[in-house]
């Protein structure tokens, strides 16, 4: 008896739910757009836990997310300065949705947000967009001078200015690449495994202890994805900040 | 790649920049200032108890210290008081003891005149009653009375056995 083995991408498509549209474009209600609000619930739930009585014996979902937001504020101060502490609710709610839409992407028939490239360019985009704006509000015009490096040759400048540019173009293609990549390929490989498992016995017993660690690991890949993408925006911020 | 599909990128942009929108609203307006409020106020606690517990440790040193010194002061104070109290026995001992033993003899002596006294007086009785007795057989041996001189001789004689036999008597 043949059997079909399912597409692992199969899982990465969307289809509309609830159809809507605004001003000719299109809303419409998916499942992707489903999970963000959940992660927005779950995120103010934690908030509202952590913030609720504002107890000094803090409760332990509190010490979570204290700890968490101290984290996100020494990171911050670290990589950005004092001057950085303003972007720090922007920090926090960035890493913050990375991490849930990665977390609650790995519970069984529910959809990663963060494999959506539409989704991580954004976030990469708009942190681009930030440490242009950031950079330009702190060092005016002379912003641009990041595109040749203190102490370059002058006769070097004409190759360094181009290189430089291509760099900075890149950090946000690297930023939402990274991140939606690894979510996907995470998802592709437990789907692989765990429909490869149910080929034969012998698949079923080899492969489904594999795709439980393999499911360990993903959470931890979702942990340290978020934190990758949170620093990395501190890092290109406190840059445009510093300047070099 | 579904991922890739332009169809779902509209929609999923304009509820990422909402939801994202919603989330930083709410964190910066709400979430964080409550949580940081916490934060400052619980780091604000511990260093004012970190300091106020510094400061009492430094207290305690030096009320340690003064305590110290005032035990040892004691400590002196008393041994001072001990050693004279010592002296001070002492010199009470001495003095009662050179008291009793000057009483001791004053009283010694005083017995021994006492008893010398009481000695001669009784030798003395012993000397009239034995002149009285031998005056009186002597008169009654001779029935009659007998002249002063007469009893001045006999009473020196008898006087003069008595005391010799006092004297053998002593000597025995």
């Amino acid at each position: 008896m043949a059997r079909e083995l399912e597409n692992p991408l199969h899982h990465f498509e969307l289809h509309p739910i609830v159809p809507l549209n605004l001003f000719g474009a299109d809303v419409s209600i998916n499942k992707a757009v489903i999970l963000m609000w959940c992660v927005c619930g779950v995120m103010m739930g934690l908030f509202y836990l952590a913030s609720r009585g504002q107890r000094i014996i803090p409760t332990r979902i509190q010490s979570a997310v204290e700890m968490a937001v101290e984290f996100l504020r020494d990171m911050v101060l670290d990589t950005m300065g004092e001057k950085g502490l303003k972007l720090l609710p922007f920090m926090i709610t960035l890493f913050f949705f990375i991490l849930l839409s990665n977390l609650l992407g790995l519970i069984p028939s529910s959809y990663t947000v963060t494999s959506q490239v539409a989704v991580t360019a954004l976030f990469a985009i708009t942190v681009y967009v930030i440490s242009i704006f950031v950079g330009l509000y702190y060092h005016g015009f002379h912003y641009f001078s990041i595109f040749s490096p203190p102490g370059t040759p002058r006769w070097l400048v004409p190759a360094m200015v181009p290189i430089e540019i291509i760099s900075q173009l890149a950090r946000p293609f690297t930023l939402a690449l990274r991140l939606f990549i690894n979510m996907t390929v995470g998802h592709m490989m437990i789907s692989v495994f765990l429909g490869l498992a149910m080929w034969s016995f012998f698949g079923l017993v080899l492969l489904v202890p594999l795709s439980a660690a393999l499911y360990g690991l993903e959470v931890f890949i979702a942990c340290i994805q978020a934190y990758i993408f949170t620093i990395l925006a501190c890092v290109y911020i406190g840059e445009a900040i510093r300047l070099h | 790649m579904p991922q890739f599909d332009t169809t779902f990128f509209s929609s999923l942009l304009f509820w990422s920049i909402v939801s994202f929108g919603i989330m930083l609203f709410f964190v910066s307006k709400f979430a964080l200032p409550s949580i940081l409020d916490i934060l400052d106020t619980r780091e604000r606690r511990i260093k004012d108890s970190l300091d106020d517990a510094e400061r009492k440790r430094i207290e305690a040193e030096q009320r340690l210290v003064e305590y110290d010194a005032k035990v040892k002061a004691a400590s002196e104070e008393a041994e001072r008081h001990i050693a004279q109290a010592q002296q001070h026995a002492q010199r009470l001992h001495d003095e009662n003891q050179k008291k009793v033993e000057a009483e001791t003899a004053r009283m010694l002596s005083q017995a021994r005149q006492e008893i010398e006294r009481e000695q001669r007086q009784a030798i003395q009785e012993v000397k009239s009653t034995a002149v009285n007795l031998a005056v009186q057989l002597t008169e009654r041996v001779l029935a009659r009375n007998l002249s002063d001189e007469d009893r001045t001789r006999f009473s020196d004689d008898a006087l003069k056995e008595v005391e010799a036999f006092y004297a053998d008597e002593r000597q025995a």
